[in-house]
């Protein structure tokens, strides 16, 4: 591999940097870094303009002008909440938290019998995922996109086995078969199980739907493992509120039952509860969907 | 970490401020803040977790910088040309300190440099404003407003550290506890 990707926009020099400015950066000079940092990947034209579409289905009658600015929103809550997981990996130094659905969120931890956690890529999702392993002492499996980057993905796995948390087991959906039976089973033991929903990645099997209008693939595991395991799934989103604060919103659960001759047609009333969740979201919350491609083939890339 | 759970009075708890100008104001609002309880607030108790503080610090130290830049930079260029370029180059200059900074004292600890990055740093500062005040430059001024709130902050150390056992008690009443 050339050793130039590395500075590339997914390259790891950037995952090497945010590590350097957490242990290094004096706390009062950080807006002047994130406002620097978030202007210079506005330069990331690919980038730019998947938010920018993405913002243009979000935001129907929005100007180009606008989104624009608006992009470089999304880049700047993508900074701070980058370097807030940053921080609590390297320092465990954790934002303050402002809880939404709060009962929801209460019988989500007391459900007895393992439970599906569905998010999306926004705010802080992994740094939610380590807290409430250890606040909760629940077991957690976390299934995330893997980097597009080998090098940024070799770091990620390195720096999760150094500072990851014991409760906390994160693997990537590379392969969809293998990991569905370690999901099944980890449900079976009672451990709640972490998935994005917002985003698919070549190899697993996705479930078409509609998110803003536009038709939209959305990753069928989830849904399924919730069919096979009868288990509730729980929308949970963290929203960046502001500096080192976030909100965690806890959704009312989806059940998934068998109740039709197809199998799809139980799926697709769950995903459309899940997508109506998200739409919700999204629509007060787009500053941060961390989405730097067009999420549906009908935006053009 | 410490966090105090369904207080959001606990947001004026001296302890979440970092300089002690602002842990004496906080000291001042936190004895006059209601107790406020929320279902579902969960703040941390660390020294840099207020926004305004960070922000206000961060604001004064570019604004200060770019005002420095633009003085410096008049002469070779003219009025219009340093106003345009002074911002932009002051942020470069930050990253660009920052890093060596971080450099110069990575060695120097295992772990956690932010605090000793930080003293770096804002003596760096404190000697381009001091020498910033000796010149004829218009901006001499400004560089004497920051000498100023320099020397006001450590000032404002003494009481603070005076205080210790008060603002314990402040952060008490505020629901932290040890």
């Amino acid at each position: 591999m050339s050793w130039w990707r590395r500075f590339l926009p997914r390259g790891v020099f950037w995952r090497q940097m945010a590590r350097f400015g957490a242990l290094c950066l004096p706390v009062w000079m950080e807006p002047v870094v994130m406002a620097f940092w978030s202007g210079f990947f506005l330069m990331w034209g690919a980038g730019r303009r998947g938010v920018m579409r993405n913002l243009a289905a979000i935001k129907p009658r929005s100007w180009a002008f606008v989104n624009f600015f608006r992009a470089y929103r999304v880049f700047w809550n993508f900074g701070w909440t980058m370097t807030d997981n940053m921080r609590f990996k390297e320092l465990r130094i954790i934002p303050d938290w402002e809880f939404v659905g709060l009962d929801h969120f209460e019988k989500l931890q007391s459900e007895p019998g393992g439970a599906i956690i569905l998010t999306a890529h926004m705010g802080s999702y992994d740094l939610a995922a380590q807290l409430f392993s250890e606040l909760t002492g629940r077991r957690m499996y976390m299934v995330r996109a893997p980097e597009i980057d080998p090098q940024t993905q070799e770091f990620e796995q390195q720096q999760e086995g150094r500072t990851g948390s014991d409760g906390l087991t994160v693997e990537f959906n590379t392969k969809s078969s293998d990991l569905a039976l370690d999901l099944l089973e980890a449900i079976q033991r009672g451990e709640l199980v972490a998935i994005q929903g917002d985003r698919v990645t070549p190899g697993i099997a996705t479930f078409p739907a509609q998110l803003f209008s536009k038709p939209v693939q959305i990753p069928s595991g989830p849904f399924a493992l919730a069919l096979a395991a009868r288990v509730p799934i729980y929308p949970l989103f963290v929203i960046r509120a502001g500096r080192r604060r976030y909100r965690l919103q806890t959704c009312e659960p989806i059940v998934v039952l068998r109740t039709r001759a197809r199998r799809d047609d139980d799926l697709r009333d769950a995903v459309a509860a899940w997508t109506k969740h998200l739409e919700t979201v999204i629509e007060a919350g787009w500053y941060q969907w961390f989405m730097f491609e067009p999420y549906s083939k009908e935006l053009p890339a | 970490m410490r966090a105090v759970r369904g207080r959001a009075d606990t947001r004026w708890a001296p302890s979440r401020f970092n300089f002690a100008i602002f842990r004496l104001a906080a000291l001042v609002v936190a004895s006059r803040a209601v107790v406020e309880h929320r279902r579902g607030e969960v703040l941390v108790i660390d020294r840099n977790q207020n926004a305004a503080e960070s922000y206000a610090v961060s604001i004064w130290v570019v604004a200060s910088l770019t005002a420095y830049a633009a003085s410096l930079l008049a002469a070779p260029l003219g009025w219009i040309a340093a106003a345009i370029v002074a911002l932009p180059a002051v942020l470069v200059l930050c990253q660009a300190a920052i890093v060596a900074g971080g450099l110069f004292v990575l060695p120097a600890i295992r772990h956690d440099h932010t605090r000793l990055n930080s003293v770096l740093l804002m003596t760096s500062l404190v000697a381009v404003s001091a020498w910033i005040a000796s010149t004829t430059l218009w901006s001499r001024y400004v560089g004497m407003l920051f000498i100023a709130i320099v020397a006001l902050n450590a000032i404002a150390a003494v009481p603070a550290r005076l205080l210790r056992a008060r603002m314990a008690a402040a952060d008490r009443a505020r629901g932290v506890t040890d």
